[in-house]
């Protein structure tokens, strides 16, 4: 369908259009003219990355600025998804296209997506590594530039990887046809063309209208660095599916060592000083020029593609000057990592636990060894300098001297912020120490800070993104527009319960004093045993943490309560293997299909809550069995909740609410696409039945528990689902269009009666300020600039079918 | 979303010989059926007709019988644990066959066991109690606690050898090399990025519980196992697939159906025989009546009959007489309806049992005669089908039993006087039947009377 918005003509790849969708492309093109962030919770399931896209590729179809997409995702699902998304949506484009020059204009636009080069790899020996860093070096070994040259002077002298060369002999910003291209398009086209699929990529980047690929590429700047340094800033900037984003932040300035790293950092320290005895008796001149380099201060031009790591810290923070000269030597920078190496590994002897600050931690590393800040800081760059003019090769053995180098520059470089804690020991009762040092960085607003610097436009949504106010607050940026989207129903097609206690009336939670006692795990397996016994198809069980399923899982087998769900249903659970998880789960799909039925056991946070849906007869019910509230016994959450509230002023038990609701509706959220799609959700614990805890749920979920469904015992859920599930398999008599769904004529109308309204409520304006004279009016509705949709406005829209 | 195919599809075409010979099945037909049983014994064992003759023409029952036998239930997802159960005050385990099969299916390695040692070093009683008394049952069992009791088991030197490692690395042991569809792919997400950040917590480490890895793995392998002994292997075609079908499935999987303006469906076109013949006669009447009509014109007519109907409804008058008999009709039947009702079962049981039996009997003697006479469906070739001269014998042997009705019909109405009963009641009741009958007995004697001078 065609339509407008404003002046701006939309082309949506449907017939209908829900008016949630409708509302959320109005306030994105609100955002997008006034070249702000903003932060949008769309209900899961309605269709937010193919309204997202539509409005984004209208935009940049219409307007000549052409202002690129950086579309960040979550996991490789995602970003796939949004690539069939984005190219079924410019084939409908195509398709709609009148001229001959808008078709040219459709064929021409460039959509591709980036991932690692372990998932892009298709060399032969190279792509059956198991590891990704393993890939990496291979790959580097196979394409760097100094192999590349030695190779093409003298054939045959060096391996080198095919596929990389003959993309080389591509010309630049041709390499593959305008299109979209998945990620198993381009693997094909890699394949069929004999090109390699990784390069193709990255090279294509400064040429293509969007780019999706995963947060870390924009948000962690060791990678951010290497890939995204040359985009616009006028570019647009999406984090979808962004409930997490403040962990990805956090993790991506985070650093843990432990002890067999920094014997391996140890080891790798003896073959760079070996390395350097070796070139100095064979090529003693390239020592001399890096020297020489570093002197002048010279940033080594390098090669970004084939850069063995790069700097750690955000590129504002980077010292633009030279090397320090205590440093420059390479045998010199060898004894000083040596020493560093040796100090932490001191540290880690201590057996209490220590948390410092980044400063008294440099100012005890001064009074030990006399390593000051300045060169610190500037470990991670000499490194790299270092190793590229030895020309090392399977540098992922280099692996953890390169974490330890990076460590260094982190806590050279921020002072606030961050924590240093050691941990002897891995649990309170362990005996034998394992020490782990962490370097933790407690606020996520460093990380994304750059990006909100850099681009105009940072679009911040997800299903579930709930207060929305807190986001603003934790990453630090002023949104100019904000909004959280309710679901038009005809009828309810979900159904949210809150279970509070069992059958036998014993309350039910997964609170850490009872979660282990019998008459709790008994109650919370006889809810799996009812509902495999009255739902259909795939049911997905959800629990608090890896610990508690596993043990839970064993003791549910010893009552013999699984027993009892595999006479119903097949059982799959996820495992620590990301790929033995993955046949489980194709394996589950197999048995929804067919018919046989199965239950999913998984953790929210875990593998399979980011990315996998579970929609239709993947998932007719979700059962999230406890609130998945974090470990509140870990230091480093217990650090980053004493900063949040010394530095933000949220409290503590506001954060840990809010950040299990978020994953609890993040759990429960994948279970819906589409509104005619249906399914249950179970909220099994009794603190769910508490309105400060429901509070923090979505809108969109919130608004269908009713007072009944929100304290219930296990046979009282399951007399409200029974019913549910009739109701809901009858067919629907009433037409949804026009409610839940709406034609062009409909947006029209709602356009036209908007416009009225925004009449009515100018002339007002006018009134009042003629009565008033010059006494201020207050409307919060003009707080985000006008042209959007007030939620009264929405409300008030009756429209006639 | 595929059902299992519910009927094999060579038991849908033609009945086999088989099927009509296979007796077990008919005799769960008759067992399901009381009624036809009965008429089974009266007709067939009494040896009036053969058994192919009673069953010719009831084939769809033996069929669907069949279908459903057919139908096999599916296996029981519960895994495998024998545990012992009290036998006459002592503790064992009672092993069946099917747990023999159950467990060599479950656990490959008992059956290697099984083929290396016996005969030859264990018989078979042996064999078993000492692998239930071995560590390697313990391992196999789906518990955890009975990693707790390992060190009370013995150790056995013949099945201590295929005692495998305990699966509870992170990694599994077995790992398949084709990746799964990428929609659910999690190890490409694992692989996106270098890992960042801090340890997880210890309660969200996985598999930190590492007893509980073997048995979780045992859930999923066994959820596999079940899934492809029904299903088949994962078909390695699927993932192979060319880019077309593959973007075809993933757009599916992305696509929010309702937003589709509703297309009519074109429905399962139902798939009828001699379509022809059903539809082509009364087309053609339509088409001649569709012809005819005049749409405008008629509404036009049916709005002119239509106006002044309350003016003309003054004028409508009743005869009086007719309206009087028709009373009078209604009222006879109703009284007469209610006589029947009080009248109702004052047939005694036996009688009514004997004008039971006969009726059917001579129902199915009725069935069968025309069964004979007239050629069967087109469609239907049974196996059984006789030819003519089969079917003229076998018609007049059925006319020979019809002939007997009337004689049976008059007994009945003879012992029903001996119990004073009234006899015009049995008499009416059997009258359908002996109506029936007569008609048939009268169509033979025509058809012979014509046939006969054709063919001296």
């Amino acid at each position: 369908m065609k339509f407008n918005i404003d002046d701006l003509p939309i082309i949506f790849p449907y017939d209908r259009i829900y008016p949630e969708q409708y509302a959320y492309m109005c306030d994105l093109k609100r955002t997008l003219d006034a070249t702000g962030h903003c932060v949008l919770e769309m209900p899961s399931g309605t269709g937010k990355t193919v309204s997202l896209l539509s409005l984004i590729v209208s935009y940049q179809q219409f307007y000549p600025t052409k202002r690129k997409l950086v579309y960040c995702s979550r996991t490789v699902p995602e970003i796939e998804k949004a690539l069939a998304e984005l190219k079924r949506l410019m084939e409908y484009r195509l398709s709609c296209a009148e001229t001959e020059e808008q078709k040219e204009k459709e064929r021409n636009f460039y959509g591709l997506g980036l991932t690692s080069r372990k998932n892009l790899c298709i060399h032969p020996d190279v792509s059956k590594e198991k590891k990704g860093a393993v890939v990496d070096a291979r790959c580097r070994d196979l394409t760097n530039a100094a192999v590349c040259e030695r190779g093409r002077q003298n054939p045959g002298s060096v391996e080198l990887c095919d596929w990389h060369e003959e993309l080389g002999k591509l010309e630049p910003g041709n390499l593959i046809p305008p299109g979209v291209w998945t990620l198993a398009d381009v693997l094909q086209y890699g394949r069929d063309k004999k090109v390699c699929p990784y390069f193709l990529v990255r090279r294509m980047m400064p040429f293509v209208d969007i780019i999706i690929y995963s947060f870390h590429y924009l948000l962690d700047p060791k990678v951010a660095e290497q890939v995204s340094k040359e985009m616009s800033k006028d570019a647009i900037v999406v984090f979808d599916e962004a409930h997490n984003i403040d962990n990805v932040c956090i993790e991506s300035l985070s650093i843990d060592l432990t002890r067999p790293m920094l014997d391996s950092a140890a080891r790798s320290v003896v073959r760079l000083g070996d390395s350097i005895e070796e070139i100095k008796k064979t090529d003693a001149s390239k020592l001399q020029d890096e020297y020489a380099k570093l002197v002048e201060g010279l940033q080594e031009a390098a090669d970004e593609e084939d850069s063995f790591m790069s700097n750690p810290v955000l590129p504002e923070d980077l010292l633009k000057e030279a090397i320090p000269g205590n440093i420059r030597k390479a045998e010199h920078f060898v004894a000083f990592l040596k020493r560093f190496v040796e100090y932490l590994k001191t540290r880690m002897r201590v057996l209490h636990v220590v948390a410092e600050t980044p400063l008294s931690f440099l100012q005890h590393l001064k009074d030990i060894t006399y390593i000051e800040r300045r060169p610190l800081r500037f470990c991670a760059e000499r490194l790299q300098s270092l190793v590229r003019t030895l020309e090392l090769t399977r540098l992922d053995e280099m692996n953890s001297l390169q974490k330890v180098a990076s460590f260094a520059t982190l806590v050279a470089t921020y002072e606030r912020g961050f924590l240093l804690i050691l941990e002897p020991f891995e649990t309170d009762n362990a005996t034998v120490p394992n020490p782990i040092f962490h370097f933790t960085c407690l606020d996520p607003s460093i990380a994304i800070k750059p990006v909100f610097e850099r681009f105009s436009t940072v679009v911040i949504t997800s299903g579930t993104i709930s207060p929305l106010d807190m986001y603003p607050k934790m990453l630090q940026f002023t949104p100019v527009v904000q909004e959280s989207y309710a679901m038009t129903l005809t009828r309810n097609s979900f159904l949210p319960l809150v279970i509070t206690r069992g059958s036998d009336q014993v309350a039910i939670s997964s609170r850490f004093e009872v979660r282990n006692d019998p008459a709790v795990v008994r109650n919370f397996g006889s809810i799996l045993i009812e509902y495999s016994k009255i739902v259909p198809d795939g049911i997905v069980a959800f629990f608090p943490s890896y610990l508690y399923m596993e043990s839970i899982v064993a003791a549910w087998n010893d009552m013999g309560i699984l027993n009892e769900v595999w006479k119903n249903k097949l059982i799959f659970v996820e495992t620590p293997d990301a790929n033995e998880t993955s046949i489980a789960l194709e394996n589950y799909r197999r048995a929804c299909d067919n018919g046989r039925g199965a239950v999913l056991l998984s953790v929210a946070r875990g593998k399979v809550s980011e990315g996998i849906d579970f929609d239709h007869n993947y998932g007719r019910a979700v059962i999230m069995f406890g609130v998945p509230y974090q470990y509140t016994e870990s230091r480093i959450l217990k650090a980053r909740l004493e900063y949040l509230r010394d530095a933000y002023r949220i409290r503590e038990s506001e954060f840990l609410g809010f950040d299990a609701m978020r994953n609890a509706a993040q759990c429960v959220g994948r279970v819906l696409r589409g509104k005619t799609d249906w399914g249950l959700m179970v909220f099994a614990d009794k603190r769910f039945a508490r309105a400060d805890k429901r509070a923090k749920l979505p809108r969109w979920i919130n608004q269908y528990i009713t007072e009944t469904a929100s304290n219930l015992s296990t046979d009282m859920a399951l007399t409200l689902s029974k019913l549910f599930m009739r109701t809901i398999s009858q067919n629907t008599t009433v037409d949804q269009t026009g409610i839940s769904l709406w034609r062009v004529e409909d947006i029209e109308k709602a356009q036209a009666r908007q416009k009225e309204l925004a009449l009515e409520a100018e002339q007002q304006q006018q009134e009042v300020q003629q009565n008033r004279g010059d006494v201020e009016m207050e409307d919060d509705e003009d707080e985000y600039g006008d042209g959007g949709w007030g939620d009264n406005v929405l409300a008030n829209i009756d429209l006639e079918v | 979303m595929s059902r299992a195919a519910s009927v094999s599809s060579d038991s849908r075409g033609t009945p086999s010989t088989e099927t009509v010979n296979d007796f077990r099945i008919r005799k769960r037909v008759l067992m399901s059926s009381p009624e036809l049983a009965a008429l089974h014994r009266e007709l067939v064992i009494a040896g009036h007709i053969t058994e192919a003759e009673f069953w010719d023409g009831r084939e769809h029952l033996l069929q669907a019988q069949r279908a459903a036998e057919s139908q096999k239930k599916g296996k029981s997802g519960q895994l495998v644990d024998p545990r012992p159960q009290t036998v006459d005050g002592e503790v064992k385990i009672v092993i069946t066959p099917q747990l023999v099969h159950d467990i060599f299916e479950e656990y490959p390695v008992v059956a290697k066991a099984y083929s290396d040692n016996v005969p030859n070093k264990l018989n078979e009683a042996e064999f078993w109690k000492r692998y239930f008394q071995s560590k390697l049952f313990n391992a196999h069992r789906a518990s955890i606690r009975s990693s707790a009791t390992q060190h009370v088991v013995k150790d056995d030197p013949i099945f201590d050898k295929y005692l495998e490692k305990d699966d509870d690395e992170l990694e599994p042991r077995s790992t398949r090399e084709e990746r799964v569809d990428i929609f659910i792919d999690l190890g490409a997400t694992l692989e996106d990025h270098g890992d960042t950040g801090n340890e997880k917590d210890v309660t969200m480490q996985a598999g930190k519980q590492r007893a509980v890895l073997p048995l979780i793995r045992k859930f999923n392998e066994h959820s596999g196992r079940l899934l492809n002994t029904v299903l088949g292997e994962p078909a390695a075609k699927r993932r192979r697939i060319d880019a077309g079908t593959a973007n075809e499935e993933h757009y599916e999987q992305i696509d929010l159906e309702d937003l589709h303006d509703v297309q009519s469906s074109a429905g399962v076109i139902l798939d009828m025989q001699d379509r022809q013949r059903y539809f082509e006669g009364r087309s053609a009447d339509t088409r001649q009546a569709a012809e005819k009509s005049d749409v405008p014109a008629a509404i036009r007519e049916a709005r002119d009959n239509a106006q002044g109907w309350s003016s003309r409804l003054n004028s409508f008058r009743l005869e009086k007489k007719g309206g009087e008999a028709a009373l009078l009709r209604m009222t006879e039947n109703v009284s007469a309806r209610l006589e029947v009702k009080q009248r109702k079962n004052d047939i005694p049981e036996a009688i009514l049992r004997q004008m039971t039996t006969c009726q059917t009997a001579a129902n199915e003697f009725l069935r069968q005669f025309w069964l004979a006479i007239y050629p069967p469906p087109t469609e239907v070739v049974t196996a059984s089908a006789a030819n003519s001269a089969q079917k003229a014998a076998k018609a007049a042997k059925m006319i020979g039993y019809l002939e007997k009705t009337g004689e049976k019909v008059d007994a009945i109405v003879r012992s029903a006087q001996a119990d004073g009963v009234n006899a015009t009641k049995v008499q009416v009741g059997m009258k359908p039947v002996v109506d029936a009958v007569e008609k048939a007995l009268s169509f033979w004697q025509i058809r012979n009377a014509s046939r006969t001078p054709a063919v001296r």
